[in-house]
């Protein structure tokens, strides 16, 4: 198992390496000019061929990667061209947040979308079975910009019991939270009653009844156990969408998170930050990957007698 | 079983854990709206953008000369009427036409207990020759031309005759740093600002927030807040509600459809004013096509700016409409200028003229938005009837501009400011010929006549023949129709009613030094 | 059999499926019984109603979609369809223990084979952790693994090996009854033996009253006290072993005797019984196997056939049935050969 997991380490290098090449080359040839942005309306055209001389903007292609490679192997991700700080230093007053964020969406979202889900496979067909699904379908069509102004409005301005933005305290994370983990929760109460369902039906969920086993313990033990494979996968693709794609989010409740960087980096052609933002996210996605990974090898022992 | 309980309680653990570390490190700003405080003496503002940093020299966006104006010093200022006053330099006089003495306040002090000499304001100006970004802003200015004959003393000399000088004085590039403090804080001083203003610098949560408060050893009238949080609330929408939840005591930047619900709202205020921008459509006049001043004629004639104007802005609830290339915030406007009334008739009449009896298509490149794709397809239409066929062809910011920068658009739209707050000034970068290829440059104007009266009025020191050679150039552009003038865009911005004091600066440069709250 | 002597007995019982395509009628007056320490062989097609009647007295089918429609179930003298869920409970795994047809899938593939034994012993008895790990290894050794292996997982063990799991687990309460739904059809032949040798060995030892589901008659001539023969939902033929292997009287239960390879006559051909099992939701009137039937005349399509006593514990639900002292039930055709 150990073996397994270095082997799967020492592949995200050049995994990483790969997503870097990738998105250099996708900032390389979309247009717009970083000094330009720099510089501001002020600028005479002299003064931003000058900056691009000094950035080494003007050096070919591949110049420019692999001096971003030799630096990145180093450990240095760069220098921000907006704020002058070290891209590390950027992305680690950002990336706790964004991180903080999705996992507590990810909690909200798998107990609600794991209960919803559960209760209703064990209800199948009920009332309750119904209206959860309903629930499911309008939590995943429901945008989040527009359910995130919903709770904010309700929340905030009508009941005035949490603060509408900002993100200094555990109060001000529950809204964002809850817009992010509802679609979440609505896809994974959809995907665990379906697996749930599934091994309802199986043989040795009659043989656990048979032993007079409650039906809460069939429920919980036998079944969710092994309806979880597929759900811990969404729950890990999910986390992942999460920290990439808190963008939206990130923005209506002003939270300093990577999402809202990384858009306003692509939009000043802040290459560096850009760079550091996509490989940290890549390599946070690789990471749930792995952890998913395992955990499939803790909950399933004939997968874990695979890794070997 | 067991081992089954025992999972189950690690796991339930883990989401403890979680949420407790969620809450635990939620960092020490103060965000709460000061419920249990008895006066309130913290103000919390909620603005649109974050600064990049907090170095004069190296940011420009509006935010960040709003809280430059409350933390430096210029030399001199504008007031909210744009008009110069006397700042950190208590007078100046102009020894000849190329040189402007300035005679410094005694005792101001910085923030970090340091005096004011000549030599900060040397250090100040010296050092923006060596930061790219604001290199433009000392292009007139003599590098040799410094002197500090005593500590409150300092002499400044222009490279040739340039009567804007003490405009570009007032610039938020040129307010005055500490040169103690620069050179200790070395690359951090863009989060660690040391100024002369009425508040000095706390604290900067990155995408968060930036706190000042009151600098008690000010030279001029203290503040009366003890704090300021200015908050970053990129989202329009989400800075009102938070405005109306009692989050913000101010929103600035409110959107025209939360203006209404806001001024019929008792508990708060909405304040509307024209800034220094003009909102317009430029035809490139490099092309082609629009060298011929007759088809931008034309083009006005076809345009029924009235309706666009009504659209855009809600029958006049956020902008005024536009009939000049001056902005009415600024002297020497002409607004005697003939308005190009919609006429498709004559449109099509000047276009046979100019050998287009059948039109052309052209292309407009603009920032993807709704306001600009409704502007878009409003123009589509009306120009269709004079047989000119619109292509809408979107872009994303960075792209647009380089695009633009690049004269490679036929026609675009584009919401300028004057530069330095200066009528002159402002013209000279729009239409200029000097200029093309620069960021307020979109319609690469290139009138020998213009050009030239632009030049001479740029060295005149007379301010009445100044504001004569603006009016006469007003006319000249509006002959050679390169824009179509659409509208002077509104400012809003949302206060509780217990917020006073606040008035707002045309320039975005709001001084919160005089705003309190009603207890 | 006198009343005291029967462990089970099942009256009148009608199961129904109730879905949106119609009402499946999976159980008709139903009659049964199993005396103490016997060995019932319930015999029938794929369909006929086996697993929903075993199911039912464990009442473990999933409502809905299934209604018992009416009848009593007693177990010991009393109705099991009276009691609440939690009495229920008590009784499955402690009183009545069930095996299921496919071992590969019986077993839940995620918890060790320990911890599934040790769950059936934990929730009957009161014994502390270390006593249950005793007694399932007790187990696993009496089914004849070693009882190291406690702590392997199901697919680390063999067909074969799985089904002495789950013989182990479900006798591990020492219940009264056990109830084999076809636990040897998913193994080979060699090992089919081997598990039947086992199952009776430990039916002896431990006294256990036995339901036998099979469609495998040869198993049913090897272990079964009594048998039962389901058609359709209903049972068409009941008797003692030998009733039913040298007195068969049901058209049904010869024709199952028919498809079967006689070694020692090599004359016969082996004849099938034509048709299908018909549709349990659009069942056919009068007697239920009439479609097939050779025999059948004008009244089975109309009337229901009663059940008759041929001989003291031998009933045939068939006109053509003839007591042995006496004459068949008013056929104008006569008593079939």
């Amino acid at each position: 198992m150990i073996r397994y997991i270095l082997r799967r380490i020492l592949m995200m290098i050049p995994v990483m390496l790969g997503v870097t090449l990738i998105v250099f080359t996708m900032m390389y040839i979309t247009p717009g000019d970083p000094a330009q942005i720099i510089l501001g309306d002020n600028a005479t055209p002299e003064a931003v061929a000058k900056l691009r001389a000094e950035m080494g903007l003007d050096d070919p292609f591949l110049v420019r990667y692999f001096r971003f490679v030799k630096d990145l192997l180093r450990g240095d991700l760069g220098i921000c061209y907006a704020t002058k700080q070290p891209v590390f230093d950027r992305l680690i007053q950002t990336f706790p947040n964004t991180v903080k964020l999705a996992a507590f969406a990810v909690v909200v979202s798998t107990i609600m979308g794991l209960s919803l889900g559960i209760i209703s496979a064990a209800k199948q067909y009920s009332l309750f079975d119904n209206i959860a699904m309903l629930l499911a379908m309008m939590g995943n069509a429901m945008p989040n910009f527009w359910q995130g102004l919903l709770l904010m409005l309700v929340f905030s301005l009508w009941l005035g019991w949490l603060p509408a933005s900002g993100f200094s305290s555990f109060k001000h994370m529950i809204l964002p939270a809850l817009t992010m983990g509802t679609s979440s929760a609505a896809v994974l109460a959809r995907m665990t009653r379906s697996s749930m369902l599934e091994v309802i039906r199986a043989d040795y969920i009659s043989t656990a009844r048979a032993k007079g086993q409650t039906e809460f313990k069939v429920i919980m033990h036998h079944a969710f156990r092994n309806a979880m494979i597929p759900v811990i996968t969404t729950i890990g693709l999910q986390f992942g969408r999460q920290l990439g794609g808190a963008v939206l989010t990130e923005s209506i409740f002003a939270i300093p998170g990577v999402g809202k960087m990384m858009v306003d980096a692509i939009k000043a052609r802040n290459y560096p930050v850009v760079q550091g933002g996509v490989l940290l996210i890549a390599l946070s996605l690789s990471i749930v990957n792995l952890v998913v990974d395992i955990l499939y090898a803790y909950i399933d022992p004939r997968i874990k007698s695979q890794y070997k | 079983m067991e081992r089954g309980r025992l999972r189950l309680i690690a796991l339930l653990l883990c989401a403890v854990f979680l949420l407790v570390g969620c809450g635990g490190s939620g960092g020490e700003t103060t965000t709460e709206n000061g419920e249990a405080a008895p006066a309130r003496d913290t103000l919390i503002v909620g603005m649109d953008r974050e600064p990049a940093g907090l170095d004069p020299a190296s940011s420009h966006v509006t935010t960040a000369v709003m809280i430059f104006n409350n933390i430096y010093d210029t030399l001199l200022a504008f007031d909210t009427d744009m008009q110069i006053q006397p700042r950190l330099a208590e007078s100046y006089e102009q020894l000849d036409d190329v040189t402007y003495k300035f005679n410094l306040r005694k005792g101001v002090k910085f923030h970090n207990g340091e005096e004011l000499k000549s030599s900060d304001v040397l250090f100040s100006f010296k050092r923006l020759y060596d930061i790219p970004a604001a290199q433009g802003q000392v292009d007139m200015i003599d590098p040799n031309g410094f002197e500090c004959p005593d500590d409150y003393t300092f002499i400044l000399r222009t490279k040739e005759p340039w009567s804007a000088l003490p405009a570009q004085v007032c610039s938020s590039y040129m307010n005055i740093l500490n040169e103690k403090a620069v050179t200790e804080a070395g690359e951090d001083y863009n989060r660690n600002p040391v100024g002369t203003g009425p508040f000095k610098f706390v604290s900067w949560t990155p995408g968060d927030s930036i706190v000042v408060e009151r600098f008690d050893d000010y030279w001029g009238d203290k503040a009366i807040l003890n704090k300021v949080v200015f908050r970053i609330i990129t989202e329009t929408t989400s800075r009102v509600i938070d405005l109306e939840s009692g989050g913000l005591d101010i929103a600035l930047a409110v959107g025209v459809t939360d203006v209404e619900r806001l001024q019929n709202n008792p508990d708060f205020e909405l304040i509307q004013f024209t800034h220094t921008g003009i909102r317009y459509g430029a035809f490139n006049c490099s092309k082609e096509i629009f060298s011929d001043k007759r088809v931008r004629q034309a083009l006005n004639y076809a345009t029924d700016v009235d309706t666009i104007f009504n659209v855009l802005y809600d029958n006049g609830l956020g902008a005024m409409r536009a009939d000049s290339p001056v902005i009415p915030l600024l002297p020497g406007r002409n607004t005697d200028l003939p308005k190009y009334e919609y006429n498709p008739e004559k449109a099509k009449e000047l276009l046979a003229e100019a050998g287009y009896p059948d039109g052309f298509s052209v292309e407009y490149n603009y920032l993807a938005n709704t306001t600009n794709t409704r502007l878009g397809e409003m123009l589509q239409a009306q120009w269709a009837e004079v047989g000119v066929e619109l292509i809408m062809s979107p872009l994303e910011s960075a792209t647009l501009t380089a695009a633009l920068n690049a004269g490679e658009h036929d026609f675009c739209t584009a919401n300028s400011t004057y530069a330095l707050g200066d009528t002159i000034e402002g013209l000279y970068s729009f239409f200029h010929s000097s200029m093309h290829g620069t960021s307020r440059c979109r319609a690469f104007l290139s009138s020998p006549e213009i050009d030239a009266l632009l030049d001479e009025a740029r060295v005149e020191q007379d301010e009445e023949r100044r504001l004569e050679l603006a009016y006469k150039i007003q006319e000249l552009i509006h002959e050679e129709a390169p824009w179509i003038y659409i509208a002077y865009e509104y400012y809003n911005v949302g206060l509780k009613s217990d917020v006073k004091g606040f008035v707002p600066a045309p320039n975005s440069a709001h001084d919160f030094s005089k705003v309190y709250i009603e207890p | 059999m006198s009343q005291q002597e029967k462990l089970l007995e099942i009256k009148n019982l009608t199961v129904h499926y109730e879905t949106v395509d119609g009402t499946v009628r999976a159980v008709e007056n139903l009659n049964l019984s199993v005396g103490a320490g016997q060995t019932l062989g319930l015999v029938g097609e794929t369909g006929a109603g086996k697993t929903t009647t075993v199911k039912t007295i464990m009442r473990i089918l999933p409502v809905p979609p299934s209604v018992i429609k009416s009848g009593e179930i007693f177990f010991k003298g009393e109705d099991l369809l009276k009691k609440t869920e939690k009495e229920m409970r008590s009784i499955r795994g402690a009183k009545i223990s069930m095996i299921f047809q496919d071992p590969m899938t019986s077993l839940n593939p995620v918890l060790t084979v320990g911890e599934q034994i040790m769950e059936a012993i934990g929730l009957h008895n009161r014994v502390s952790k270390r006593k249950a790990i005793e007694l399932a290894e007790e187990m696993l050794e009496t089914v004849g693994i070693k009882g190291d292996r406690l702590s392997d997982y199901p697919h680390q063990f063999s067909g074969g090996m799985k089904q002495r799991v789950v013989i182990a687990m479900a006798l591990a309460c020492n219940p009264q009854l056990l109830i084999a739904d076809e636990p040897t059809t998913a193994l080979d032949v060699t090992i089919q033996a081997q598990v039947l040798e086992l199952m009776q060995r430990l039916k002896r030892q431990y006294k256990t009253s036995l339901i036998m589901i099979t469609h495998d008659l040869g198993i049913v001539a090897e272990i079964c006290d009594y048998v039962a023969i389901m058609y359709a939902g209903q049972i068409v033929e009941y008797g003692s072993l030998e009733d039913i292997f040298l007195h068969a009287q049901h058209p049904y239960t010869k024709g199952l005797f028919s498809c079967i390879p006689d070694l020692y006559s090599d004359d016969k051909e082996l004849i099938p019984i034509p048709g299908l099992m018909p549709d349990p939701s659009n069942l056919p009137s009068g007697c239920r196997f009439h479609t097939r039937c050779q025999y059948s005349f004008d009244r089975c399509e109309i009337q229901e056939p009663p059940s008759v006593e041929v001989s003291p514990g031998h009933h045939v639900k068939c006109f053509f049935a003839v007591p042995e002292k006496g004459e068949p039930q008013g056929t104008p055709l006569g008593r079939p050969v």
